[in-house]
């Protein structure tokens, strides 16, 4: 699920004296509002999208009017404030106002401007620099913008976001490389001095210490938010903040979507099949479909609605069968493509989904969701160099949202493959696309670390201790980098806080002891050895048991390829009884025991396997054993509770969507 | 004529029989060859006659020990002042007759750079699948004995002379068992006697051969050394009558299980007592310190080598000392996985290893590689350590477990820039260092007595490389070939301190190091733009200090124990 950001303008709260100043703050968000429905629209997910699409494009077109009037307003009471001459201080602020809101509407060149001339009227004011160093970048003025982080950092060299910023964009200044080195060394001494003084004194984390101008939040964690190649034209003008525009093809591409155009979807009949759907009815709803289908034979779209709903029953093959009819019928039916890759995904067949996802890139190259669909069944597959080309070119579609996490993903590829250079460079993206997020600025430093960029390192870790001063791997990488530049008492200093957040955290406990035994603490330091020993030797049992499982695992398949099942049944029985929750380890155990001929065993392992938190089509493989041993009331009891399973999830995918 | 004939002239002899030209003098210093200039290093073993391709018998049952060796040495088996080689040979666990096609090969340097197989004619005879090797005068006849490791039991061959070994095993004593792995000559107890220390690796004995990989796919690989039992390290003490007791438990040495794969022997607290160093793969590296009293402490945590910088252990592999930084500490460098990097710990005296891999910048080039074979070396002559890593990794089909990931792999050379730094050089080196290969073993040894060293390195399944080292002698270099006479003949132990105007270095006499190997036993000295040594000091195992003044560079200097210098011989160039 989308969520808004925040209007820059909120951190100004309000321009004293403005009367229009509350509905500047609220101006951004019906505008925001209509897109998250949108986007939740153009998913299509159950064909009963038309009239939340239609309304929210409406919405958003009413909002974009009035977030424009408001800003019409807000301008006209600046500018008479101004004219009453007031101190160049308070001035200065009225044109950082403004030209937030410029900023945030993505009228950039005036947010320059307004900057401008509050920095001149201005000029001690560090975060003026910031905000027109944040314009610059969106306008791709990266030396603009270093050359305004510095300034920030310079009039205010207090606060961490501007020493950060400093360095993360100092390479691309213009100073002297001398200024810049001790300028650099300056700005990470203090960086590095503010996080230690902050987690010395137990303060909170700086929640999102860096200011981003987006429309929505980077939902960090979900699926990026690719559009239905249909729309790709629209969602990208919005990512270039011409919002007019972005409506425009909005409204062109809604005017050709399936989902607006398609007769059988403005049958009533088929609407209230879909209800039925939603409403978990399940049966009925596929009873429906099916008359439907037969009745709109041509509509690709009730194809494919009808295999989601044979989909959503786990009857795979007639899912398939469906959609696959609803591609014949309309080639460019991207949901039922996407649909058919879900399919094959559920009932674990990877390589088709990888076959049909390639289909859909062939005959609709805009596909971003097929990139970043090929991507996921790659990544299931352990592809992982072919994982990232597609993540990567799934990024040249400009998600909306989620970017994070494809950069993520990127970065940890790179990294998986020794290319640190490339690592870094997408790290960097990624920090870029979401500065707020601890985990882009641990990625990045253990990067930047692995290149022998110590400070760089450190900046990074500091940082992520910053955001989330809990992180002890942030606390212990540190105390990694002070220990091998011989700063031990930095080390024991950093090692200590990432002890007190996590006791188990083994690297700080080893760096601590190490240091402390460089710097003659003997005794303690011979005490931290000895835990970081034991550390070391738990981690290594657990690692050796790993193995061991892992040898047990083969083995049992091993047997079972040879049709030997009750041989396998007792290594996998061994096996479960090393991981008790892994319900994959279960399944083997019950399907080994099934084909033993072992059936009442069966159901009791598949009836562990239902305790735990999976799909509910393993009561299929229950009920099919208490066939076999002619336990038909069990067996129907087993249905029922199936049929319950189903449709509790169906009924939660809806709630979700 | 012999070194033996040399000693006893005790004069400046010049060899007449060799047809190559006496190196001359430089008295400015050069820097390094920059990119662009020749390569750095040659490949000429097939030139040279040195031309093996040991059997690994790799098999679809995927013995762990097919994918591991084998390895080889430098060392002068019949004393005439050329260095020759020994190669191991591997076998086959799952096909017999491949076995049985399993022969080392002596290779003879003929000292015009070409070698001679004579293997033949000198008794060495494969037992079982083979390993690693280490060489030393057990018995201080004054002829190089001759130590094989393999999977099953170890070699020990004496050397009876005129190119003749015999198996001299069983009444030795020193067979050991399951798989043994490097192997390091040194004199323990400073006896006179160098005693043996040998790795050993894990329980991957042909009944406990495990699968691993996935049936589904029908996808085997070799498995990983923790599903097995790691095995303990064996010392030999030597008994001066030819045989050797298996002191392992009364020294201290059985209380640990490792996955020993490199060993080397080192004085790394200049205590005067050799220690050992036992790189371990995926468990905890092994440091015994030397109590002096017959027994050993395992100080590795303590001292910081155990794991790296972040408290995990690393699959270390090769290993060697040396002083890099030119503090007289001895420093430790070792070979580890991809991404991994390799480890290199800067001696602080005291005991006391920092892990300098990041501080040294040869983490970064070596993380995507498998590092095997590694030895210290100053390829240029300019009186500072550089180092030399031979790569290959250990799963053959890897690129099926993990694409883009190489069985084969480059090998990597690094200058030493004098600031506890490193550069990577491997493509100055030349092809002889881009090829990919699965190198395992690498070592250093003057096959030419040009005074820059030259490199070996196995390759598993491979042809053995001889790298010819193409320095143009922009620096000066001496080479120190000591004799003990109340410690042990070859010198095991001694610590050589060298002073060229303000320049001191420090080495030590070793033998075993790398990975299943062990380098050239003559010390090498680059002595950059110096063309006199001022003062070279030797500290004997026995304790004896001898001190030699003003000798001239380019040439190999022959110390005797309390007898100073007592042979010189011109160096080469090509």
């Amino acid at each position: 699920m989308q969520r808004p950001c925040l209007p820059l303008v909120c951190l100004f709260a309000l321009i004293p004296g403005l009367a229009s100043g509350q509905s500047i703050l609220d101006a951004k968000q019906p505008f925001v509002g209509g897109l998250i429905q949108l986007i939740a629209g153009v998913r299509g997910n159950f064909g009963d999208e038309r009239s939340p699409v239609t309304a929210s494009l409406g919405a958003m077109e009413t909002a974009l009017s009035a977030w424009d009037a408001s800003i019409q307003e807000y301008r006209t009471a600046v500018e008479r404030q101004l004219q009453g001459a007031p101190p160049a201080a308070t001035a200065a602020g009225m044109h950082v106002a403004l030209g937030a809101v410029y900023l945030d509407r993505g009228h950039i060149d005036a947010a320059v401007d307004e900057f401008t001339v509050a920095a001149t009227l201005d000029p001690a004011r560090a975060d003026i620099h910031r905000f027109r160093a944040l314009a610059y970048e969106i306008a791709d003025k990266s030396a603009n913008a270093a050359a305004d982080f510095r300034a920030a950092w310079t009039l205010d060299s207090t606060d961490p976001a501007n020493a950060y910023l400093f360095l993360l964009h100092a390479p691309t200044s213009d100073q002297p490389a001398t200024d810049q080195s001790s300028e650099r060394e300056r700005a990470l001494t203090f960086l590095s001095a503010f996080q230690r003084r902050r987690a010395a004194e137990g303060q909170a984390e700086i929640a999102a210490p860096f200011l981003r101008v987006t429309l929505l939040d980077e939902a960090r964690g979900a699926d990026p938010f690719l559009p239905p190649a249909i729309y790709a034209a629209a969602f990208r003008r919005l990512n270039e903040r011409r919002y007019e525009d972005a409506l425009t093809a909005f409204r062109q591409a809604w005017a050709a979507d399936p989902l607006n155009t398609d007769p059988a979807l403005a049958s009533a009949a088929v609407q209230e099949a879909i209800a039925s759907l939603k409403n978990g009815q399940v049966d009925v709803a596929l009873s429906r479909l099916d008359t439907y289908v037969r009745q709109f034979g041509d509509s690709s779209e009730a194809r494919r609605l009808s295999g989601t709903a044979y989909w959503l029953d786990d009857q795979y093959e007639k899912s398939i069968e469906q959609l696959r009819a609803a591609i014949a019928l309309n080639p460019l039916n991207e949901r039922a493509r996407m649909t058919l890759a879900d399919v094959y995904v559920s009932s674990r067949h990877p390589s088709e989904a990888e076959h049909v996802l390639r289909e859909a890139i062939e005959a609709i190259p805009s596909s971003g969701q097929a990139h970043w669909g090929l991507a996921r069944v790659f990544q299931m597959l352990h592809r992982d160099a072919d994982a990232r080309r597609e993540l990567e070119t799934a990024m040249t579609f400009g998600p909306l949202a989620g970017a994070g996490r494809v950069l993520a993903s990127i970065a940890r590829s790179y990294l998986n493959e020794a290319d640190l250079d490339a690592a870094a460079r997408v790290s960097r993206a990624w920090v870029a696309a979401d500065p707020n997020d601890a985990a882009a600025h641990e990625t990045l430093g253990q990067v930047y670390w692995k290149q022998n960029r110590e400070s760089e390192a450190l900046a990074e870790f500091a940082v992520e201790a910053l955001i989330d001063p809990n992180a002890a791997s942030a606390h212990a990488a540190i105390g990694q980098i002070h220990l091998a530049a011989g700063r031990y008492a930095e080390a024991v200093e950093a090692s200590g806080r990432a002890l007190v957040r996590n006791p188990g955290q083994r690297e700080a406990r080893y760096a601590l002891a190490i240091a402390l035994l460089r710097l003659g603490d003997e005794p303690r330091g011979r005490q931290e050895l000895a835990a970081a020993q034991q550390l070391q030797a738990e981690d290594l049992g657990r690692l050796r048991e790993s193995y061991a499982t892992n040898l047990l695992r083969i083995e049992a398949a091993l047997r079972e390829q040879q049709g030997k099942f009750d041989d396998a049944a007792s290594l996998w029985r061994q096996v479960t009884e090393r991981t008790p929750a892994a319900a994959s380890d279960l399944l083997s155990l019950a399907d080994a025991l099934s084909k033993a001929g072992r059936h009442a065993e069966a159901i009791a392992a598949f009836r562990e396997v239902a305790k735990l938190p999976v799909q509910p089509d393993v009561y299929r493989s229950i009920i099919k054993e208490y066939l076999v041993l002619g336990r038909t009331e069990e067996a129907d009891a087993a249905g029922a509770a199936y049929q319950q399973l189903k449709k509790e999830r169906l009924l939660k995918l809806v709630a979700e969507r | 004529m012999t070194m033996r004939a040399l000693e006893l002239v005790g004069a400046t002899v010049i060899l007449a029989a060799l047809p190559l030209a006496v190196r001359p003098s430089r008295s400015t210093p050069l820097p390094p060859p920059s990119p662009g200039s020749a390569a750095l290093f040659e490949n000429v073993a097939r030139a040279a006659g040195v031309d093996f391709k040991p059997i690994n018998g790799a098999s679809l049952d995927k013995h762990l020990v097919e994918t591991m060796g084998s390895g080889g040495l430098f060392f002068d088996f019949d004393d005439d002042g050329w260095t020759d080689i020994f190669l191991v040979d591997g076998g086959s666990l799952a096909v017999p007759d491949v076995a049985r096609r399993s022969r080392h090969r002596l290779y003879r340097n003929r000292g015009n750079g070409t070698f001679d197989d004579v293997t033949g004619s000198s008794g060495i005879m494969p037992h079982g699948y083979g390993m690693g090797a280490c060489a030393a005068d057990y018995d201080n006849d004054g002829r190089v004995d001759l130590y094989v490791t393999g999977f099953g039991e170890n070699t020990l061959y004496r050397n009876t002379g005129r190119g003749q070994f015999r198996d001299v095993t069983r009444p030795a004593g020193v067979q050991a068992s399951q798989w043994s792995t490097s192997c390091a000559f040194a004199d323990f107890d400073r006896d006179g006697f160098v005693d043996l220390f040998v790795t050993r690796y894990v329980d991957a004995a042909m009944g406990n051969n495990k699968y691993c990989g996935d049936p589904a796919r029908g996808l085997r690989v070799y498995c990983h050394p923790l599903n097995y039992q790691g095995l303990t390290s064996i010392l030999y003490h030597n008994n001066h009558n030819g045989t050797f007791t298996d002191v392992s438990v009364p020294a201290g040495i059985a209380k640990y299980r490792g996955n020993g794969l490199g060993v080397v022997v080192g004085d790394y607290d200049d205590d005067g007592r050799p220690d050992v160093f036992v790189a371990n793969d995926s468990v905890p590296n092994f440091l015994y310190h030397n109590e002096g009293n017959g027994t050993f402490k395992e100080v590795a945590l303590v001292a910081g080598v155990a794991v790296a910088n972040d408290g995990k252990p690393r699959a270390g592999m090769g290993t060697d000392f040396g002083d890099y930084d030119g503090d007289g500490r001895m420093d430790l460098a070792i070979g580890n996985h991809e991404f991994e990097t390799a480890s290199l710990f800067r001696n602080l005296g005291n005991g006391l290893f920092l892990d300098a891999t990041s501080e040294s910048r040869i983490g970064t080039p070596t993380l995507p590689y498998v590092t095997f074979g590694l030895a210290w070396l100053d390829y240029d002559d300019d009186g500072k350590l550089d180092l030399a890593m031979a790569n290959g990794h250990v799963i053959d089909n890897t690129a099926l477990v993990r694409p883009g990931s190489m069985y084969a792999q480059p090998r990597l050379l690094f200058h030493n820039n004098g600031d506890r730094t490193f550069t990577d050089v491997s493509r100055e080196a030349g092809q002889a260092f881009a090829a990919a290969k699965v190198g395992r073993t690498l070592v250093v040894g003057d096959v030419d007595n040009d005074g820059s060293p030259d490199i070996l390195v196995t390759n598993n399944g491979e042809s053995v490389d001889l790298l010819r080292n193409r320095n143009d002698h922009r620096n000066n270099a001496v080479i120190v070939h000591v004799i003990g006479r109340q410690s042990n003949r070859d010198g095991i132990g001694a610590k050589l301190r060298l002073t060229a105007g303000t320049t001191t270095q420090v080495r030590e006499v070793r033998a075993g190091s790398s990975y299943l190997g062990q380098n050239d036993t003559r010390v090498h000295f680059g002595l950059g733009a110096a063309t006199r040594i001022d003062r070279l000091e030797i500290r004997w195992p026995s304790g004896q200090v001898d001190v030699a003044s003003n000798i001239s560079g380019n040439q190999i200097v022959h110390m005797t124990e309390g007898q100073g210098v007592t042979g010189r011989v011109p160096l080469r160039v090509k």
